[in-house]
């Protein structure tokens, strides 16, 4: 049971990753990406609101009518979206002008109506709450490396930190659409590349215990 | 037990109206705490063109009314407490931006640009960021704001006259947005202001 | 792959192979970058030679990595790092090139499977990668330089300059025909644009050079003479039109032709095999694509030049002009809906 909730919990950062492996809130993901510190705000903007629908879904999931429980999950979730907006409005206002329209339309972000509709409304408070933390974590580092990468590219620094004269020679690029798709492809294929890699390890090696096995039967 | 189709559009009603209550409730509460006086807020922002205590300019009519105008318009202004000095901080929006829109300080003091700062800007850090830099900034100051002055003109080449302003390469919508915005703050002073000398 | 035939059917085996292709547009080349040593001096020649050093490099170490077959013999790396160190100016720094042809060989080309199945030009889109990652850089051009005076490896000083820095060579900054044509008419005499003693990219200013190299390409039948004649005479046709629509019907025709990158990518970038349409009426229709995209762009668009977004445009439609142009097999007849 314990190494099942810690599944629950690792389950979003790896093995099922919104950004890379679900491919969900792509438009946020390459529209806030253009700076590090942009992405980690918006990540954990989004692992807060993440964390909070999932316990309050979970809670009323006997409460809510089951015909009405789109309507009811998108109250719950805007409910967060706006108490987040307003505490960034008023204790970091340059961040909030940085995610400009990203942060209202958290609202309408695939992965936290997902994690409600296939996650939440089935599952007890607690597995609710470590699913939100792990998938709100596993977006939030996807989308810090998407806007280090970018950042360092384009602008030649790290959360905000000029690299000594490599800005002198950044690649604009990066900072434009373009190259936020560009990084977010050869991104995922890495991504993608490695996790393939490591489950063809895992299974070669489980592989080759059955056949020792077998070759000590016979 | 079958329950009646009345019973449950009547519990289906009362669950959402009781979670949008809650929900309306909390953010109640939180906006209680978080709230943000836009006025004094604005009013500590431009201190950045102006070094001093500023109040909003409220006069007799129309002085402090907004303009429209398809690049960009005025949407409030601010003078110092001190009485008795020439100087407007005008916040104008100006359109055409990377963004949809920017908001600038404009400081006129004595018929002259002295100052700009952006007040609510976000273009592209490293491309349209660079026309709102001080060195951008500079190409509109100290020039004399009259009564037939026809506002700055933005090409995409070396400034020739005085009231060209050249645009930063790669950033030509974010330039093209400052330019709206003091274009604005400039007709209001000439039509506001300069009546208010002539009565 | 080495026996790679470009054709629609019916399709005649030859001794025609990639490599002796390539070979060809590399002999086709050689006016263009004889031209830009002389109005440029060594530097444009350094920046080839890096240029295609960087594209054969790229492809050879992805093929390594990446345990394929090695196909730098096929020589068309060493094609698309030659044009798109053509389509540089002369003014920049050493990194520009190497980054920019192993962008277009890595990115373009061997992801998507090599040569013959990348989906746009590699040297064209390269080249807009570049446009967008140093745009001041890309688009800030200079003087031809003169002889006589000594000025063979000047440019050379712009080696190590920065992304924005052009302070070192403001002096001998200058506009290109195409830039000077939107503030009025061109000042650069239609001679010096034929001949290539204007300001601009390294092999896109010597119209002769370019006209040398696509006739020969024409001549031995390595590319259709549809695809330049319809571009060059599309962009003429409208700027005809533009001025008509100004009052001076011919100021705009020829120094729209001769200005800026048409010629090279007319004869060289439009014409690449894979990724442009395999009929005739295809090719056609490509290049007039071609052409109006790039008469909207310079006479309309906020850049200068067009002729590389243009041509990345139609590369991009290319599978649906072979989808609609077709060839009807001999002897099939059209069904007709209702044929009693």
């Amino acid at each position: 049971m314990k190494s099942n909730r810690l599944n629950t919990l690792t389950n979003g950062i790896v093995k099922s990753n919104p950004t890379f492996r679900l491919v969900l809130g792509t438009c946020p993901t390459l529209a806030v990406t253009t700076q590090a510190l942009n992405g980690l705000a918006m990540g954990a903007a989004v692992t807060f609101v993440l964390l909070c629908s999932n316990i309050m879904i979970s809670l009323l999931k006997k409460v809510i009518p089951d015909r009405v429980r789109i309507p009811a999950f998108v109250v719950i979730i805007a409910t967060f979206v706006t108490v987040v907006q307003m505490v960034m409005k008023k204790f970091l206002p340059s961040l909030y002008d940085a995610l400009g329209v990203f942060l209202p339309l958290i609202v309408v972000n695939c992965i936290i109506l997902a994690r409600a509709e296939a996650f939440a409304s089935c599952n007890p408070v607690l597995d609710s709450a470590l699913d939100g933390l792990g998938m709100g974590f596993g977006f939030t580092l996807s989308l810090t490396f998407i806007g280090i990468v970018r950042e360092l590219l384009g602008a030649g620094s790290f959360f905000g930190m000029p690299i000594g004269s490599l800005g002198n020679v950044s690649m604009t690029v990066f900072i434009l659409p373009a190259g936020g798709f560009l990084v977010y492809g050869t991104l995922m294929a890495l991504v993608n590349f490695l996790t393939g890699l490591a489950e063809n390890r895992k299974y070669d090696s489980s592989h080759k215990e059955k056949k020792n096995e077998k070759e000590a039967n016979v | 037990m079958r329950k009646s189709l009345g019973y449950e559009i009547l519990m289906t009603a009362l669950v959402l109206v009781v979670i949008a209550g809650i929900a309306g409730a909390l953010l109640g509460l939180v906006n209680h705490f978080t709230e943000v006086d836009e006025d004094e807020l604005l009013a500590r922002k431009a201190t950045a063109v102006y070094d001093g205590e500023l109040v909003k300019f409220v006069a007799s009519e129309g002085f402090d009314a907004p303009m429209d105008n398809k690049d960009g318009e005025v949407i409030s202004i601010y003078v110092p407490k001190e009485e008795g000095k020439n100087v407007y901080v005008v916040v104008a929006r100006g359109y055409g931006a990377y963004k949809g829109s920017l908001e600038l300080l404009v400081n006129i003091t004595d018929g002259k640009i002295v100052k700009i700062a952006a007040y609510e800007a976000n273009e592209t850090p490293g491309l349209g960021s660079k026309a709102l830099t001080e060195d951008y900034f500079k190409q509109y100051y100290n020039k004399k704001i009259t009564p037939d002055f026809p506002g700055f003109a933005l090409v995409k080449r070396p400034a020739e006259r005085s009231d060209e302003v050249s645009a930063v390469t790669g950033a030509s919508k974010s330039s093209t947005a400052v330019t709206g915005a003091v274009n604005a703050a400039v007709k209001w002073y000439q039509m506001r202001a300069m009546r208010r000398v002539e009565e | 792959m080495s026996k790679y035939i470009v054709s629609s059917s019916p399709h005649i085996a030859n001794e025609r192979t990639v490599t002796t292709i390539m070979l060809e547009v590399l002999i086709a080349l050689i006016p263009a970058v004889v031209a830009s040593v002389y109005f440029f001096g060594f530097y444009a020649l350094f920046l080839e030679v890096l240029s295609v050093g960087a594209a054969i490099g790229a492809e050879a170490l992805f093929n390594l990595i990446t345990k394929k077959e090695q196909t730098i013999t096929d020589c068309s790396a060493a094609v698309t790092g030659l044009l798109l160190a053509l389509n540089l100016p002369v003014s920049v720094p050493f990194y520009v090139p190497i980054i920019g042809s192993a962008f277009a060989i890595v990115f373009v080309k061997m992801l998507f499977g090599g040569i013959g199945k990348n989906f746009a030009n590699p040297a064209i889109a390269g080249r807009i990668f570049l446009l967008l990652a140093w745009s001041a850089a890309m688009t800030s051009f200079v003087k031809p330089i003169v002889w006589s005076n000594g000025e063979a490896f000047s440019y050379f000083r712009c080696i190590l300059k920065g992304r924005d820095g052009l302070v070192d060579v403001a002096a001998v900054s200058t506009a290109t025909p195409l830039a000077s044509l939107r503030f009025g008419a061109a000042k650069e005499g239609l001679l010096a644009m034929f001949l290539g003693n204007v300001g601009g990219s390294l092999g896109e200013t010597s119209a002769l050079a370019l006209l040398i190299g696509g006739v020969y390409l024409i001549v031995r039948r390595i590319i259709d003479w549809r695809v330049p004649v319809t571009f060059i005479g599309t962009v003429a046709v409208f700027a005809l039109i533009y001025g008509a629509a100004k009052g001076q019907p011919l100021a705009y025709v020829l120094p729209s032709v001769l200005g800026g990158g048409l010629f090279l990518g007319a004869f060289f970038m439009a014409t690449d095999y894979s990724t442009t349409p395999n009929t005739k009426l295809g090719l056609t229709v490509f290049a007039f694509g071609c052409g109006l995209i790039t008469s909207l762009i310079r006479f309309f668009g906020s850049y200068p030049e067009g002729v590389s977004f243009a041509i990345l445009l139609m590369n991009i439609v290319t599978p649906y002009i072979d989808k609609a142009c077709r060839p009807r097999p001999f002897g099939y007849v059209q069904k007709k809906g209702a044929k009693a």
